[in-house]
């Protein structure tokens, strides 16, 4: 006898409100209709009433995971409209930040996966470690969350004392070599729990349009640092990592392996950081009739903003398209033949943001 | 497992060159930013059996209110590092879905219907995505449309009521 079985939008399984109906034949997933909407906040229609400097406040809201590259991505449309060239420095400050906020997010990812998939050590092993980021964060920028670094022309502020920075980063380093990453990519138990289960195939991938760590799980090399390299990405070298199962285990891997190159590449940033000014001297920002699109790589994929002008102060529009509101989607396809009991750990694998979905 | 370094082997066509053969095609620009068309009578569904042909990946699609009710709808595909911009409207408040042929454009298209109350015509599941079905769509075009900020109720003049 098929059932369906209602998942939120406030459910222990989900981390945000979101709304799963699951139905079912005895154990096996037969299909999932997803609802979203439960944080919709209206934030591109508030961005079109406030002035550029307000609404970098308000886009680093988006998200409270990703906050710095929603700020970055709306400067680096504003620059494009107002034809504004960001100094060196800002550069690489922007990518220390950016890869930051991805490690602290993909530290925050393999947390929630080790606790979906009972292995509550790994939960508090990876938790820790990201606390050490947090710290790193608050370090750069006053903040552990909104790091409001970004602004039109460049950075505020600046790095004062790389050396304590670039030690702190070379010890997280030595613990995702020595104990993160081997127990997610060598253990039986994350083994055992994530192979074969949730798989996206490469074609229903490209079909719903995926991006970031879910699509480069299931083989598709998307990732805006090497196609489309912005910041410093080019001179440090950036290197993607994919995998072709699609499985859940593939999604875990790819996130394990993207934060050691995080790390390398916060490394390289330290080591090279050029001198100079951190941001164009343009005071208020003065943003020239005109419209433009950014492209960025958030933890969770490709973020994508359009920004148009007629030459005032505030935008005329502002949109933005967040890596999970293409993700999401994907979970009906992942989840259809397998288990009632691994919807939590597929939808999971997903890494969904439905606060950055729902804007 | 493979890592791969460099940039994209993605050759990307001529894209120049192909947009102009869409029927109702317009001008194509070359920006810092990628390729701009602006075409108001656009085949949408030939458009997007050619961004197929190329390999174009939908990233999304941009609703922007004009006048008469219309909405601007901005189709932006990348290929590489390259993104293409195509600029259409509306007519009659309504525009064919291309959802049957490319499922990425699923929820872009519901959230525009939603928040521009554009009809995306032969939708396979044309309901709302962001706001409940009890309110009115087009919040974006007339976001003071179901209670101003005198507190009084009015109607979009713009969007009939669903």
């Amino acid at each position: 006898m098929p059932y369906k079985i209602p998942v939120g939008p406030f459910h222990p399984a989900l981390e945000e409100p979101y709304k799963l109906s699951v139905s079912c034949q005895g154990e096996t997933i037969h299909g999932v209709s997803i609802e979203i909407g439960f944080s919709f906040r209206a934030i591109e229609l508030l961005a079109q009433q406030r002035n550029y400097i307000q609404g970098l406040t308000l886009v680093e809201r988006v998200c409270g995971i990703c906050s710095g590259v929603h700020t970055m991505t709306f400067c680096m449309a504003a620059e494009a409209v107002a034809g504004v060239d960001v100094p060196d420095r800002a550069r690489f400050l922007r990518v220390i930040v950016a890869e930051l906020e991805r490690l602290h997010s993909h530290l925050l990812w393999t947390g929630i996966a080790a606790e979906d998939m009972g292995f509550q050590t790994m939960f508090m092993e990876t938790f820790a470690l990201r606390e050490r980021v947090m710290d790193v964060l608050e370090f750069v920028s006053g903040s552990r969350v909104h790091y409001a670094t970004n602004c039109i022309g460049g950075v505020i502020g600046d790095i004062r004392d790389a050396d304590t920075i670039l030690a702190a980063i070379q010890d997280t380093r030595r613990t995702l070599e020595r104990d993160l990453v081997p127990v997610f990519t060598e253990s039986r138990t994350a083994r055992a729990r994530t192979s074969g289960v949730g798989v996206l195939t490469k074609e229903r991938a490209l079909a719903y349009g995926v991006v970031g760590p879910t699509a480069r799980a299931s083989g598709v090399e998307v990732d805006v640092r090497r196609d489309l390299p912005y910041a410093a990405y080019e001179e440090l070298g950036f290197r993607i990592v994919s995998a072709a199962e699609g499985d859940v285990r593939a999604r875990l891997l790819v996130r394990a392996m993207e934060m050691l190159e995080s790390v390398r590449l916060i490394e390289q940033a330290l080591r090279k950081l050029p001198q100079g000014p951190t941001r164009a001297e343009m005071g208020f920002p003065v943003v020239a009739p005109g419209e433009a699109t950014a492209r960025a790589e958030a933890p969770r994929g490709e973020l994508f903003y359009y920004l148009a002008s007629n030459g005032n102060d505030t935008p005329t529009r502002v949109k933005i398209r967040t890596p999970s509101f293409m993700n999401i989607p994907s979970i009906e396809a992942m989840c259809v033949g397998q288990q009632l009991a691994d919807m939590p750990l597929i939808q999971a694998s997903v890494d969904p943001c439905c606060s950055c979905t729902d804007r | 497992m493979s890592e791969a370094s460099g940039p994209s082997q993605q050759i990307a066509p001529d894209c120049e060159a192909l947009l102009p053969q869409i029927p109702g095609a317009g001008p194509v620009e070359h920006r810092d930013d990628g390729l701009w068309m602006t075409a108001p009578g656009l085949d949408v569904l030939a458009m997007t059996a050619l961004m197929h042909r190329i390999g174009a990946r939908l990233s999304t699609i941009t609703g922007l209110a004009i006048q008469n009710g219309e909405t601007a709808i901005i189709y932006h595909y990348c290929l590489g590092a390259f993104t293409i911009n195509i600029r259409t409207t509306t007519r009659d408040r309504a525009i064919p879905s291309i959802t049957p042929l490319n499922k990425a454009a699923d929820w872009s298209e519901r959230e525009i219907s939603d928040l521009y109350g554009v009809a995306f015509l032969g939708h396979p599941n044309p309901s709302r995505l962001l706001r409940p079905p009890s309110l009115s769509p087009g919040f974006f075009r007339n976001p003071c449309g179901e209670v101003d900020r005198c507190g009084s109720q009015s109607s979009s003049p713009d969007v009939p009521a669903s």
